[in-house]
């Protein structure tokens, strides 16, 4: 499975200094807009779409053949590309994390930590099953409807909640509803998970 | 020892490697107890498959030239002159077939053939 | 019996829609080469998926290293060549070589970069940039070097020039030079198989037509040439197949010798694996 995650990293090498220079413009263009967490956001999630193109790379060069014939399970494929999204989230959130930081948010961390865990975990949920099913090309445009998913019932909830006459939510409810949305996101990644890997053990090459 | 191998001679390969084996062992180049390459060298430096050179000694323990030691390897038996004066009286034949064979094609008759024979064997 | 196979195909069967494969079974012993020959399409790569598990079959069975079905950890033992690399080609061979250690157990690194300078393959060369036959030697090295026990090649020879193709077949010999390993590969350059394989299957619209001993092919099997008539009449117990010419007619003949016995005034002439598949799919 080691070597499976690293041909996903070895694989991603040329895009290294793209994906870097996308995150600097990012980067500054919230800096300059006091934004910080909003560009936290969009490098983390930009970050991790950048992995939608091990999908393209399995099929150009015939990698998923290989791995097939690899003294590894089906499962042990699958489980190694959630590993793959699973490592580079964390490296993004740490990169996030320490812009924040820099640009004076340390009120946010908490915040930024959780809603950007949420989005890559409800990224890598919802693409990783879809790709291997209808391929990527599919997936990504799919992709871009279902981010419209979360922020329309985020702003659903907003507006209720404004609607419901000014009520604002204090701490605990707040927390409560961010462990919500965290174990929801969870739910979904497990669930992913167990249908990415039927439809692998499924596939013939 | 040398095995020189023909693609085209329309000769198996089996055959030629235990008439050039044979022929080293009858004129001494092989001596007794002497090794011969392991079937699976041989294949690989005369660039054949391994069933070629298999058939090769076995066709050779077959005939006595050669006896195979489990797990030593293929060596040179002991001279067995009477099985060589076969080996060669077998060659002998061969040719004088072929001398046969061509002499009642040209309607040679049998006297006129022994006639040759006797001319050449006493030159 | 069971234990000498490497590799066993019994009765294997695969529907797709445009094509079957049926029927086919062979075995491969230790310590030898099987050639797979036919034609494109003819479902030798369909034959070798199946052995590797990338794709179930309809019917049949296959036993590797003396059990039936493969497991993930028989993979540990076969080392694969597709006719395509089957790589990231962005990467260096370094890389790939930190890939293959952390995916097998036996990974032998030294091995590796043995045969990286042996085949001349460079380091910080993206993949894309080599050859075909630089590419070819490349996934010889990965599959050699891990210590497997069969080697499954799908037309390692093919867009080759005759050196690389020559240093390949001396890998092979080289492979099963101890005794206890095997491969299969398939090719359609016959003359290539001609020299090293100890074992000829020959599959022909996902049928098999013929699975023998190399030797008893070349010097067993032969074509009787004469004139229509004279092949019309031959003794059907003898002759495979026949065919006709615009000249003459010919006769696949399983056994010269016999054949030769019964009918001493008809040319037989020796055969080739490729007139031998000619023969065989003529209709």
């Amino acid at each position: 499975m080691k070597g499976l995650i690293l041909n996903d990293f070895y694989a991603m090498r040329k895009l290294l200094k793209s994906i870097l220079f996308v995150f600097v413009i990012f980067g500054v263009i919230w800096g300059i807009g006091k934004q910080p967490t909003t560009g936290a956001l969009v490098i983390s999630v930009m970050g991790i779409s950048y992995l939608f193109n091990l999908f393209s790379y399995d099929e150009y060069y015939h990698w998923e053949q290989y791995a097939a014939i690899l003294p590894v399970t089906r499962k042990q494929i699958v489980l190694a590309r959630y590993a793959t999204f699973g490592i580079t989230a964390l490296l993004t959130l740490a990169i996030s994390l320490v812009y924040v930081i820099a640009l004076g948010g340390i009120a946010d961390c908490a915040m930024v930590l959780v809603t950007i865990l949420c989005m890559q975990g409800y990224t890598a949920a919802v693409i990783i099953p879809v790709a291997y099913k209808f391929g990527i090309q599919r997936g990504r445009i799919l992709y871009v409807l279902l981010m419209f998913v979360p922020f329309g019932v985020l702003l659903g909830l907003m507006t209720a909640l404004q609607l419901g006459g000014g009520f604002s939510p204090d701490g605990s409810m707040l927390a409560g509803i961010l462990v919500g949305v965290v174990a929801v996101v969870a739910l979904m990644v497990a669930i992913s998970i167990k249908i990415s890997i039927g439809i692998v053990s499924k596939k013939t090459f | 020892m040398n095995l020189i191998i023909s693609n085209s001679s329309g000769r198996p390969i089996y055959e030629q490697i235990t008439a050039q084996i044979k022929n080293s062992i009858i004129s001494g180049e092989l001596q007794e107890g002497e090794a011969l390459p392991s079937m699976r060298a041989l294949a690989k430096d005369l660039h054949i498959s391994v069933i070629t050179t298999k058939r090769a000694y076995e066709d050779l323990e077959r005939d006595g030239f050669v006896v195979t030691v489990a797990s030593k390897g293929c060596f040179v038996a002991p001279r067995n002159l009477e099985l060589m004066r076969e080996e060669q009286r077998k060659k002998v034949e061969g040719a004088l077939q072929q001398a046969v064979d061509q002499a009642k094609m040209a309607s040679i008759t049998l006297s006129e053939l022994q006639e040759m024979l006797k001319l050449l064997y006493e030159e | 019996m069971e234990n000498s196979m490497m590799l066993s195909v019994n009765h294997l069967c695969k529907n797709y829609e445009k094509f079957t494969l049926s029927d086919v079974s062979f075995s491969l012993p230790k310590g030898s080469i099987m050639g797979l020959i036919g034609e494109n399409g003819a479902g030798k790569s369909t034959t070798m998926k199946i052995i590797l598990g990338m794709t179930c079959s309809d019917g049949g069975s296959v036993s590797v290293f003396g059990h039936e079905g493969i497991r993930a950890e028989d993979r540990e033992k076969i080392g694969v060549v597709f006719d395509e690399l089957p790589f990231v080609q962005t990467m260096f061979t370094s890389h790939l070589g930190k890939v293959m250690k952390g995916a097998y157990k036996n990974w032998d690194q030294k091995q590796y970069e043995e045969y990286l300078r042996k085949f001349a393959l460079p380091d910080k060369k993206e993949l894309k940039d080599f050859s075909r036959g630089m590419k070819m030697k490349l996934s010889l090295a990965v599959a050699l070097s891990h210590n497997a026990k069969l080697l499954i090649l799908d037309e390692p020879t093919s867009g080759l020039d005759p050196v690389v193709r020559s240093e390949i077949l001396d890998i092979f010999l080289d492979f099963i030079s101890d005794g206890e390993r095997s491969v299969l590969v398939s090719s359609h350059i016959t003359s290539d198989l001609e020299k090293v394989a100890d074992y000829i299957t020959f599959i022909h619209n996902g049928r098999l037509m013929l699975c023998e001993n190399k030797d008893d092919i070349l010097y067993g099997y032969g074509i009787a040439k004469a004139d229509q008539d004279t092949i019309d009449h031959l003794d059907s117990e003898l002759v495979l197949k026949k065919k006709k010419g615009k000249y003459g007619s010919e006769a696949l003949v399983k056994d010269k010798e016999a054949f030769l016995h019964q009918y001493p005034d008809i040319l037989v002439d020796n055969i080739n694996l490729d007139e031998l598949m000619l023969l065989l799919c003529s209709d």
